[in-house]
């Protein structure tokens, strides 16, 4: 069954998952939702098998840990480090454990010719979401890079593993917390 | 990533061999390695490994502002600046709500579509060579270089623009420039044919590259391929059709589509979109030729430092390789607080792991070739 407009593919995942709900802020120009990171899964099938969102855009994390102050890079020799600059006010910084990670995900549908965003939160403490590699393939890497860079783990990812930094790199770079430790390119 | 002893599940049978290609070899166009598993000369595993090119532009951006991240932005997909510069004006235009003016818009198609003919050369150039012809690259690199005195004349570079500005352009079109560019579009044509001739329909050519290499429909899009990749299989998908960006819902064009989703589809679609880009090119200049046009180029009231209030945005264009966009995150700061680039090569590429599987050691660089991979723009 196809629906013609977004608005119906919304009233009726509504019934199925009451949590959905438009989003507070609109990525611009496309109708944006905001899932839990449990029915994520459940209704990126439900949207491929019934309305026809058969193609995934983009898989992406966001750290909402709060704007880190630019302080702390700017006035380190090396810009991309973040470390704890006596000059900064630490007030100014968000606490450690503030925040959470949010998942953009980005799909198409060529019958209705409508691109759909979902966005999901996951616990900035222990960050685990549901793999959509069963759903779609164009998951694997885009996982795989979010799992590098920002160390939120999918759950039935058959292959996670790190995939644009090299192994000696420890944590994951954009978090915002991240503290760069010295290695042998560094000087 | 270097080899590790545990890729390996199980120790290998002695009919079994691995062969380590890349990061540095020819064929791979940059520091891309493929790890195949082999027997005989049958490719049974097959694992594309990237990131020696990483270099974290995405946490640059977050420590830069609106203007200077737009020069990163030349050094993802090096040989189509353009159109990286077009994607990222276009999602923090959309961020800012900046309306861009007509002649502006004109000019962004017409240099990406000049550009998109350009990258296309290269690949054309570049694959004849991966399959063993060598004159079709003097051919290609002549048309191109013309091209690159057109873009010279325009900002100043060859290779890394800088052209495009957050609201518009950043120069207008120089006064003989607009003669010197039909006179490529005059004369552009009539080489496509001598290129169908030296190489499209060489009998040896589509030997080598019309049966190796094939998706189906379905395949490409669970892959989530864009681009020529995508439309070889026959899948209608051309963001400049879908969602129509910087007036390419005025001009008229068609996309090309293959049929079978091999190697020799993907080369000829890119052979049939350098047609069409010629077609908008022209229509581009007679647009812009006319009395009426206001002749603003960047969009009034912009300011020069941008400073975007709180917001999200996503914009997308069709790049050469795919479907290129950005997703910006604003928290009403200097710099933006997130810049994702969905990069149409990454998410291409990973389907190497599923169709390298089965093929002969021999057809990997013709395969890997047909996907016209940069790995600036894979790598980021």
């Amino acid at each position: 069954m196809t629906h013609h407009t977004v608005e119906d593919v919304f009233a009726k995942l509504q019934k199925i998952f009451p949590d959905i709900k438009e989003s507070e802020e609109k990525i611009k120009n496309y109708p944006t939702w905001s899932v839990s990171s449990g029915s994520l899964f459940k209704i990126c099938e439900t949207l491929k098998k019934e309305s026809g969102f058969e193609y995934l855009d983009m898989v992406t994390a966001v750290d909402r840990h709060g704007k880190v102050n630019s302080a702390g890079y700017l006035t380190e020799p090396n810009p991309c480090v973040y470390s704890q600059n006596p000059s900064v006010v630490p007030s100014q910084s968000p606490a450690p454990g503030a925040g959470f990670f949010e998942i953009i995900i980005i799909l198409t549908s060529f019958s209705m010719n409508q691109k759909l965003i979902l966005v999901s939160r996951v616990d900035r403490t222990n960050p685990e979401a549901e793999s959509l590699y069963p759903l779609f393939k164009s998951a694997d890497w885009q996982e795989r890079e979010v799992f590098d860079l920002f160390g939120i783990k999918f759950t039935g990812h058959p292959n996670l593993k790190k995939i644009l930094t090299p192994d000696f790199i420890k944590g994951h770079p954009l978090r915002k917390d991240y503290v760069h430790k010295k290695d042998k390119f560094d000087y | 990533m270097p080899i590790e002893e545990k890729t390996f599940e199980k120790p290998l049978e002695l009919d079994q061999m691995f062969v380590n290609m890349g990061p540095q070899h020819p064929s791979t166009h940059g520091v891309l390695r493929i790890a195949l598993h082999m027997e005989g000369e049958v490719i049974t595993k097959a694992e594309p490994d990237v990131g020696y090119l990483h270099r974290g532009i995405e946490k640059l951006f977050e420590n830069r502002t609106y203007t200077q991240g737009l020069v990163l932005t030349d050094r993802l997909d090096y040989l189509s600046s353009m159109h990286n510069n077009l994607a990222y004006c276009i999602a923090v235009e959309k961020l800012m709500g900046i309306e861009v003016p007509a002649r502006a818009q004109y000019i962004r198609a017409l240099v990406s579509e000049l550009n998109r003919i350009a990258s296309h050369l290269i690949f054309f150039g570049t694959y004849g060579v991966d399959i063993g012809a060598f004159t079709p690259f003097l051919h290609a690199f002549r048309e191109r270089e013309m091209i690159m005195d057109l873009f010279e004349m325009l900002c100043g570079a060859r290779l890394l623009y800088t052209y495009m500005r957050i609201g518009g352009v950043a120069k207008n079109l120089p006064e003989d420039w607009t003669a010197k560019c039909r006179e490529f579009t005059g004369f552009f044509p009539k080489r496509l044919k001598e290129y169908d001739a030296l190489l499209s329909f060489n009998p040896i050519f589509m030997d080598r590259t019309a049966n190796i290499g094939i998706i189906s429909k379905e395949e490409a899009l669970d892959w989530g391929l864009s681009g020529p990749v995508l439309r070889a299989t026959g899948v209608n998908y051309d963001v400049r059709k879908f969602e129509p960006y910087s007036f390419y819902d005025k001009l008229e064009f068609e996309i090309p589509l293959g049929q079978t989703g091999s190697t020799w589809d993907r080369y000829y679609c890119r052979m049939r979109e350098m047609a069409q880009s010629a077609g908008i090119i022209d229509q581009c200049l007679e647009a812009l030729s006319k009395q009426d046009m206001p002749p603003d180029i960047i969009a009034k009231g912009v300011p020069k430092i941008l400073k975007p209030l709180k917001g999200q945005a996503y914009g997308h264009i069709e790049a050469s390789r795919g479907d290129l966009g950005f997703y910006a995150v604003s928290e009403g700061e200097f710099s933006p607080y997130r810049m994702h680039i969905k990069a149409p090569t990454f998410i291409n590429t990973a389907i190497l792991q599923k169709i390298l599987v089965g093929a002969k050691i021999a057809d990997v660089v013709a395969i890997l070739g047909s996907f016209d991979i940069v790995l600036g723009e894979m790598d980021r």
